[in-house]
Protein backbone atom coordinates (compact mmCIF):
# COMPACT_ATOMS: atom_id res chain seq x y z
CA UNK A 1 0.00 0.00 0.00
CA UNK A 2 3.05 2.27 1.25
CA UNK A 3 4.56 1.93 -2.94
CA UNK A 4 1.04 2.70 -4.28
CA UNK A 5 0.23 5.92 -2.99
CA UNK A 6 2.63 7.56 -4.96
CA UNK A 7 1.01 6.12 -8.27
CA UNK A 8 -2.53 6.75 -6.84
CA UNK A 9 -2.17 10.80 -6.54
CA UNK A 10 -0.53 10.59 -10.13
CA UNK A 11 -3.55 9.39 -10.96
CA UNK A 12 -5.82 11.41 -9.18
CA UNK A 13 -3.88 14.63 -10.54
CA UNK A 14 -3.86 12.70 -14.35
CA UNK A 15 -7.79 12.88 -13.80
CA UNK A 16 -8.12 16.29 -13.12
CA UNK A 17 -9.36 18.27 -16.17
CA UNK A 18 -6.96 21.25 -17.21
CA UNK A 19 -9.34 24.62 -18.42
CA UNK A 20 -7.19 26.01 -20.81
CA UNK A 21 -8.25 29.55 -22.11
CA UNK A 22 -8.58 29.71 -25.79
CA UNK A 23 -9.24 32.83 -27.19
CA UNK A 24 -12.44 32.93 -29.33
CA UNK A 25 -12.41 34.23 -33.00
CA UNK A 26 -15.53 36.10 -34.36
CA UNK A 27 -14.08 36.29 -38.05
CA UNK A 28 -15.83 33.05 -38.69
CA UNK A 29 -18.74 34.61 -40.01
CA UNK A 30 -20.61 31.61 -42.67
CA UNK A 31 -21.08 34.82 -45.53
CA UNK A 32 -16.87 35.30 -45.02
CA UNK A 33 -16.61 32.21 -45.73
CA UNK A 34 -18.90 31.69 -48.66
CA UNK A 35 -17.32 35.43 -50.13
CA UNK A 36 -13.96 33.07 -50.11
CA UNK A 37 -10.28 34.47 -49.89
CA UNK A 38 -8.76 34.62 -53.05
CA UNK A 39 -7.06 36.96 -55.03
CA UNK A 40 -7.98 38.29 -58.20
CA UNK A 41 -4.99 38.93 -59.95
CA UNK A 42 -5.07 39.54 -64.03
CA UNK A 43 -5.79 36.47 -65.83
CA UNK A 44 -4.39 35.92 -69.38
CA UNK A 45 -4.81 33.03 -71.29
CA UNK A 46 -1.53 31.16 -71.70
CA UNK A 47 0.44 32.67 -75.26
CA UNK A 48 -1.16 35.88 -75.43
CA UNK A 49 0.19 38.40 -77.23
CA UNK A 50 0.98 42.17 -76.20
CA UNK A 51 -1.21 44.35 -79.16
CA UNK A 52 2.02 45.65 -80.50
CA UNK A 53 1.29 49.41 -80.57
CA UNK A 54 3.38 51.00 -83.16
CA UNK A 55 5.02 53.60 -80.70
CA UNK A 56 8.06 53.84 -79.13
CA UNK A 57 7.01 54.76 -76.45
CA UNK A 58 5.75 51.74 -74.63
CA UNK A 59 7.03 48.73 -73.31
CA UNK A 60 4.90 45.55 -72.61
CA UNK A 61 6.49 42.90 -70.52
CA UNK A 62 4.65 39.77 -69.95
CA UNK A 63 4.90 37.53 -67.47
CA UNK A 64 3.83 34.09 -69.27
CA UNK A 65 4.67 31.68 -66.34
CA UNK A 66 7.35 31.44 -63.62
CA UNK A 67 9.84 30.62 -66.28
CA UNK A 68 9.20 33.05 -69.28
CA UNK A 69 9.31 36.37 -70.00
CA UNK A 70 8.22 38.37 -73.04
CA UNK A 71 9.53 41.83 -73.77
CA UNK A 72 7.73 44.07 -76.67
CA UNK A 73 7.57 40.68 -78.25
CA UNK A 74 10.71 38.94 -77.46
CA UNK A 75 10.54 36.13 -75.42
CA UNK A 76 13.42 34.91 -72.60
CA UNK A 77 13.44 32.40 -69.88
CA UNK A 78 14.04 33.37 -66.71
CA UNK A 79 16.25 30.24 -65.93
CA UNK A 80 18.78 31.77 -63.57
CA UNK A 81 17.79 32.21 -60.03
CA UNK A 82 20.51 34.61 -57.71
CA UNK A 83 20.25 34.71 -54.32
CA UNK A 84 21.60 37.84 -52.51
CA UNK A 85 23.52 36.73 -49.82
CA UNK A 86 24.09 40.48 -48.57
CA UNK A 87 20.96 40.42 -46.79
CA UNK A 88 20.51 38.61 -43.09
CA UNK A 89 18.11 36.26 -44.92
CA UNK A 90 18.47 35.75 -48.84
CA UNK A 91 16.21 36.36 -50.63
CA UNK A 92 15.20 34.53 -54.08
CA UNK A 93 15.65 37.29 -57.46
CA UNK A 94 15.13 35.94 -60.90
CA UNK A 95 17.79 36.71 -63.24
CA UNK A 96 17.74 40.70 -64.20
CA UNK A 97 19.84 40.76 -67.35
CA UNK A 98 16.69 40.28 -69.80
CA UNK A 99 14.87 42.59 -68.93
CA UNK A 100 17.04 45.45 -67.42
CA UNK A 101 18.36 46.62 -71.59
CA UNK A 102 14.75 46.96 -72.22
CA UNK A 103 14.26 49.45 -69.72
CA UNK A 104 17.54 51.32 -70.89
CA UNK A 105 15.74 51.72 -73.84
CA UNK A 106 13.26 52.84 -72.18
CA UNK A 107 15.04 55.16 -69.63
CA UNK A 108 16.56 56.68 -72.70
CA UNK A 109 13.77 57.59 -74.36
CA UNK A 110 12.56 60.02 -71.28
CA UNK A 111 8.97 61.01 -72.55
CA UNK A 112 6.88 61.79 -70.54
CA UNK A 113 3.92 60.24 -71.87
CA UNK A 114 6.23 56.83 -72.11
CA UNK A 115 4.28 54.09 -69.80
CA UNK A 116 5.17 50.40 -68.93
CA UNK A 117 2.82 47.68 -69.27
CA UNK A 118 2.92 44.89 -67.34
CA UNK A 119 0.92 41.70 -67.79
CA UNK A 120 0.80 38.68 -65.66
CA UNK A 121 -0.30 35.40 -66.09
CA UNK A 122 -2.92 33.92 -62.82
CA UNK A 123 -0.44 30.91 -62.99
CA UNK A 124 2.70 33.34 -62.13
CA UNK A 125 3.84 33.49 -58.28
CA UNK A 126 3.11 36.59 -56.58
CA UNK A 127 6.79 36.37 -55.48
CA UNK A 128 7.91 36.88 -58.72
CA UNK A 129 5.40 39.19 -59.94
CA UNK A 130 6.77 41.34 -56.72
CA UNK A 131 9.94 40.71 -57.72
CA UNK A 132 9.88 41.77 -62.08
CA UNK A 133 8.02 45.17 -59.79
CA UNK A 134 11.05 45.68 -57.93
CA UNK A 135 13.40 45.51 -60.90
CA UNK A 136 11.23 47.78 -62.94
CA UNK A 137 10.85 50.42 -59.76
CA UNK A 138 14.75 49.99 -59.50
CA UNK A 139 15.68 50.65 -63.78
CA UNK A 140 13.45 53.63 -63.95
CA UNK A 141 14.87 56.91 -63.11
CA UNK A 142 11.79 58.95 -63.85
CA UNK A 143 9.27 58.21 -61.11
CA UNK A 144 6.75 59.77 -63.06
CA UNK A 145 6.34 57.21 -65.89
CA UNK A 146 3.52 55.48 -64.84
CA UNK A 147 3.34 51.61 -64.77
CA UNK A 148 0.17 50.26 -65.69
CA UNK A 149 -0.62 46.23 -65.19
CA UNK A 150 -3.11 45.39 -67.46
CA UNK A 151 -6.06 42.91 -67.42
CA UNK A 152 -7.68 41.02 -70.26
CA UNK A 153 -10.25 43.77 -69.84
CA UNK A 154 -8.34 46.69 -70.38
CA UNK A 155 -9.08 47.96 -66.53
CA UNK A 156 -6.09 48.09 -64.69
CA UNK A 157 -4.28 49.15 -61.46
CA UNK A 158 -1.72 51.71 -61.75
CA UNK A 159 1.34 51.87 -59.93
CA UNK A 160 2.45 54.54 -58.31
CA UNK A 161 4.66 56.10 -55.45
CA UNK A 162 6.68 53.61 -55.80
CA UNK A 163 10.53 52.78 -54.51
CA UNK A 164 13.01 50.25 -54.26
CA UNK A 165 15.28 49.19 -51.56
CA UNK A 166 17.25 46.07 -51.37
CA UNK A 167 15.52 43.62 -49.80
CA UNK A 168 12.34 45.50 -49.26
CA UNK A 169 9.90 46.50 -52.32
CA UNK A 170 7.62 48.94 -51.62
CA UNK A 171 5.08 48.73 -54.22
CA UNK A 172 2.08 51.53 -54.13
CA UNK A 173 -0.28 49.86 -55.69
CA UNK A 174 -3.08 51.88 -56.63
CA UNK A 175 -6.24 50.32 -55.37
CA UNK A 176 -4.47 47.69 -52.99
CA UNK A 177 -4.29 47.56 -49.07
CA UNK A 178 -1.57 46.06 -48.59
CA UNK A 179 -0.72 44.91 -45.01
CA UNK A 180 2.33 43.66 -43.87
CA UNK A 181 2.29 41.98 -39.86
CA UNK A 182 5.52 40.66 -38.35
CA UNK A 183 6.48 38.64 -35.34
CA UNK A 184 5.33 41.12 -33.03
CA UNK A 185 2.16 41.37 -34.29
CA UNK A 186 2.95 44.97 -35.68
CA UNK A 187 1.34 46.12 -38.88
CA UNK A 188 2.47 48.01 -41.34
CA UNK A 189 0.04 49.44 -43.28
CA UNK A 190 0.37 50.96 -46.77
CA UNK A 191 4.13 51.65 -46.42
CA UNK A 192 3.61 53.01 -42.56
CA UNK A 193 4.68 51.34 -39.55
CA UNK A 194 3.08 54.31 -37.54
CA UNK A 195 -0.74 54.06 -38.58
CA UNK A 196 -0.99 50.41 -37.19
CA UNK A 197 -4.08 47.96 -36.72
CA UNK A 198 -6.27 50.57 -35.00
CA UNK A 199 -6.19 52.77 -37.44
CA UNK A 200 -7.31 49.97 -40.40
CA UNK A 201 -10.77 49.91 -39.62
CA UNK A 202 -10.59 53.47 -41.17
CA UNK A 203 -8.47 52.65 -44.08
CA UNK A 204 -10.74 49.92 -45.03
CA UNK A 205 -13.71 52.47 -44.89
CA UNK A 206 -11.64 54.43 -47.60
CA UNK A 207 -11.17 51.40 -49.52
CA UNK A 208 -14.80 51.41 -49.92
CA UNK A 209 -15.73 54.87 -50.50
CA UNK A 210 -16.44 56.52 -53.29
CA UNK A 211 -13.26 59.07 -54.60
CA UNK A 212 -11.72 60.71 -56.98
CA UNK A 213 -7.73 59.69 -57.29
CA UNK A 214 -6.05 63.44 -57.91
CA UNK A 215 -5.16 62.01 -61.99
CA UNK A 216 -8.68 61.77 -62.93
CA UNK A 217 -7.88 57.68 -62.62
CA UNK A 218 -11.40 56.87 -60.98
CA UNK A 219 -11.17 53.72 -58.94
CA UNK A 220 -14.97 53.42 -58.69
CA UNK A 221 -17.27 51.26 -61.12
CA UNK A 222 -20.43 52.94 -61.75
CA UNK A 223 -23.24 49.86 -62.83
CA UNK A 224 -26.65 51.07 -64.33
CA UNK A 225 -29.30 50.04 -65.59
CA UNK A 226 -28.24 51.70 -69.03
CA UNK A 227 -25.39 50.31 -69.40
CA UNK A 228 -26.24 46.53 -68.36
CA UNK A 229 -28.81 46.91 -71.16
CA UNK A 230 -25.81 48.41 -73.30
CA UNK A 231 -23.62 45.83 -72.41
CA UNK A 232 -25.50 43.11 -72.84
CA UNK A 233 -26.73 44.45 -76.76
CA UNK A 234 -23.14 44.75 -77.34
CA UNK A 235 -21.84 41.32 -76.20
CA UNK A 236 -25.50 39.51 -77.90
CA UNK A 237 -24.29 41.14 -81.14
CA UNK A 238 -20.88 39.75 -80.97
CA UNK A 239 -21.83 36.21 -79.99
CA UNK A 240 -24.66 36.66 -83.24
CA UNK A 241 -21.64 37.61 -85.55
CA UNK A 242 -19.37 34.71 -84.08
CA UNK A 243 -21.83 32.36 -85.15
CA UNK A 244 -22.51 34.05 -88.96
CA UNK A 245 -18.33 33.51 -89.24
CA UNK A 246 -18.43 30.42 -87.87
CA UNK A 247 -21.13 29.00 -90.56
CA UNK A 248 -19.47 31.02 -93.08
CA UNK A 249 -16.19 29.06 -92.53
CA UNK A 250 -18.33 25.87 -92.66
CA UNK A 251 -19.92 27.08 -95.83
CA UNK A 252 -16.20 27.51 -97.77
CA UNK B 1 -19.68 37.54 -69.83
CA UNK B 2 -22.73 37.88 -70.12
CA UNK B 3 -24.32 36.28 -67.29
CA UNK B 4 -22.50 38.68 -65.29
CA UNK B 5 -24.19 41.72 -66.67
CA UNK B 6 -27.90 40.32 -66.83
CA UNK B 7 -27.26 39.62 -62.87
CA UNK B 8 -26.09 43.14 -62.51
CA UNK B 9 -28.92 44.00 -63.96
CA UNK B 10 -31.29 42.48 -61.69
CA UNK B 11 -28.98 43.87 -58.73
CA UNK B 12 -29.76 47.49 -60.74
CA UNK B 13 -33.43 46.33 -60.65
CA UNK B 14 -33.31 46.07 -56.99
CA UNK B 15 -31.09 48.91 -55.36
CA UNK B 16 -30.68 51.47 -58.57
CA UNK B 17 -27.72 52.29 -59.82
CA UNK B 18 -24.52 51.37 -58.03
CA UNK B 19 -21.12 52.46 -57.64
CA UNK B 20 -18.36 49.72 -56.98
CA UNK B 21 -14.94 48.60 -56.51
CA UNK B 22 -12.85 47.47 -59.38
CA UNK B 23 -12.37 43.77 -59.49
CA UNK B 24 -8.42 44.55 -59.55
CA UNK B 25 -8.57 45.48 -56.30
CA UNK B 26 -7.60 43.45 -52.92
CA UNK B 27 -7.05 43.50 -49.51
CA UNK B 28 -3.23 41.68 -49.41
CA UNK B 29 -1.96 40.46 -45.76
CA UNK B 30 1.73 39.27 -45.72
CA UNK B 31 3.30 37.37 -42.98
CA UNK B 32 6.91 37.23 -41.56
CA UNK B 33 7.60 33.58 -41.71
CA UNK B 34 7.83 33.66 -37.91
CA UNK B 35 4.12 35.28 -37.46
CA UNK B 36 1.46 33.53 -35.68
CA UNK B 37 -1.57 32.89 -37.52
CA UNK B 38 -3.72 34.75 -34.29
CA UNK B 39 -2.48 38.32 -35.82
CA UNK B 40 -3.83 37.27 -39.45
CA UNK B 41 -7.15 36.79 -38.25
CA UNK B 42 -7.27 39.94 -35.79
CA UNK B 43 -6.60 41.61 -39.52
CA UNK B 44 -9.30 39.49 -41.20
CA UNK B 45 -11.74 40.34 -38.19
CA UNK B 46 -10.99 44.26 -38.23
CA UNK B 47 -11.74 44.22 -42.59
CA UNK B 48 -14.95 42.05 -41.71
CA UNK B 49 -16.58 43.53 -38.75
CA UNK B 50 -15.90 46.89 -40.93
CA UNK B 51 -17.53 45.29 -43.99
CA UNK B 52 -20.16 44.31 -41.96
CA UNK B 53 -20.72 47.21 -41.02
CA UNK B 54 -21.14 48.72 -44.21
CA UNK B 55 -23.12 45.80 -45.69
CA UNK B 56 -25.71 46.50 -43.15
CA UNK B 57 -25.80 50.01 -43.55
CA UNK B 58 -27.22 49.45 -47.40
CA UNK B 59 -29.08 47.17 -46.64
CA UNK B 60 -31.40 48.91 -43.79
CA UNK B 61 -31.35 51.56 -46.77
CA UNK B 62 -32.63 49.40 -49.51
CA UNK B 63 -34.21 47.06 -47.66
CA UNK B 64 -35.49 48.08 -43.96
CA UNK B 65 -33.50 45.42 -42.35
CA UNK B 66 -30.26 44.44 -41.74
CA UNK B 67 -27.56 42.37 -44.16
CA UNK B 68 -26.97 39.52 -41.19
CA UNK B 69 -30.65 39.47 -41.41
CA UNK B 70 -31.24 38.64 -44.89
CA UNK B 71 -32.40 34.67 -45.04
CA UNK B 72 -30.23 33.10 -47.96
CA UNK B 73 -32.66 30.29 -47.53
CA UNK B 74 -35.16 32.89 -48.98
CA UNK B 75 -34.52 33.50 -52.92
CA UNK B 76 -35.16 37.34 -52.79
CA UNK B 77 -33.53 37.74 -49.81
CA UNK B 78 -30.16 35.46 -51.38
CA UNK B 79 -30.28 37.95 -54.90
CA UNK B 80 -30.37 40.84 -52.24
CA UNK B 81 -27.54 39.41 -50.18
CA UNK B 82 -25.41 38.85 -53.61
CA UNK B 83 -26.58 42.97 -55.05
CA UNK B 84 -24.96 44.07 -51.62
CA UNK B 85 -21.71 41.80 -51.91
CA UNK B 86 -21.73 43.35 -55.42
CA UNK B 87 -21.41 46.69 -54.04
CA UNK B 88 -19.22 45.99 -51.12
CA UNK B 89 -16.95 42.70 -52.62
CA UNK B 90 -13.82 41.12 -50.64
CA UNK B 91 -11.32 39.94 -51.92
CA UNK B 92 -8.40 38.64 -49.87
CA UNK B 93 -5.28 36.43 -50.25
CA UNK B 94 -5.12 33.28 -48.00
CA UNK B 95 -1.90 33.36 -45.43
CA UNK B 96 0.58 34.49 -47.26
CA UNK B 97 4.66 34.52 -46.09
CA UNK B 98 6.98 36.97 -46.73
CA UNK B 99 10.85 36.08 -47.13
CA UNK B 100 12.43 39.18 -45.53
CA UNK B 101 12.15 39.59 -41.65
CA UNK B 102 10.79 43.02 -41.37
CA UNK B 103 12.49 45.26 -38.83
CA UNK B 104 11.08 46.43 -36.07
CA UNK B 105 10.55 50.59 -36.33
CA UNK B 106 8.78 51.14 -32.73
CA UNK B 107 11.72 50.45 -31.29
Amino acid sequence: MKYLFPFLILFVFSCIEEETYVEQLSYTDSEMEKDGVDINLPEFKHGFNFVEIDSVDYINIYLINDSTVQVNGERFELEDYVFDTTLSSPRLYFHEKNIDSAIDIFNKKNKYNSQINLMIDKSVHFDLYANILGVIFKNTQEPKHPINILDINSKYIQVRNSKYEPGLIFCGFRGILRILINNKGQALINNDWNSGLNSLGKLVNLYYADHDDSDNYRQMEEISRKRCRTEIARLNQEINSNKNEDFDKIIV
Amino acid sequence: MKKNWEDKLIYTELIGTYQTISKSRFFLIKMGSKTEMKYYFNVINIINKELSALRNKLSIEKFKKPYYQLNQLDSLDKIRKRAINEVYPIIINSPYYFEVEYMDFSQ
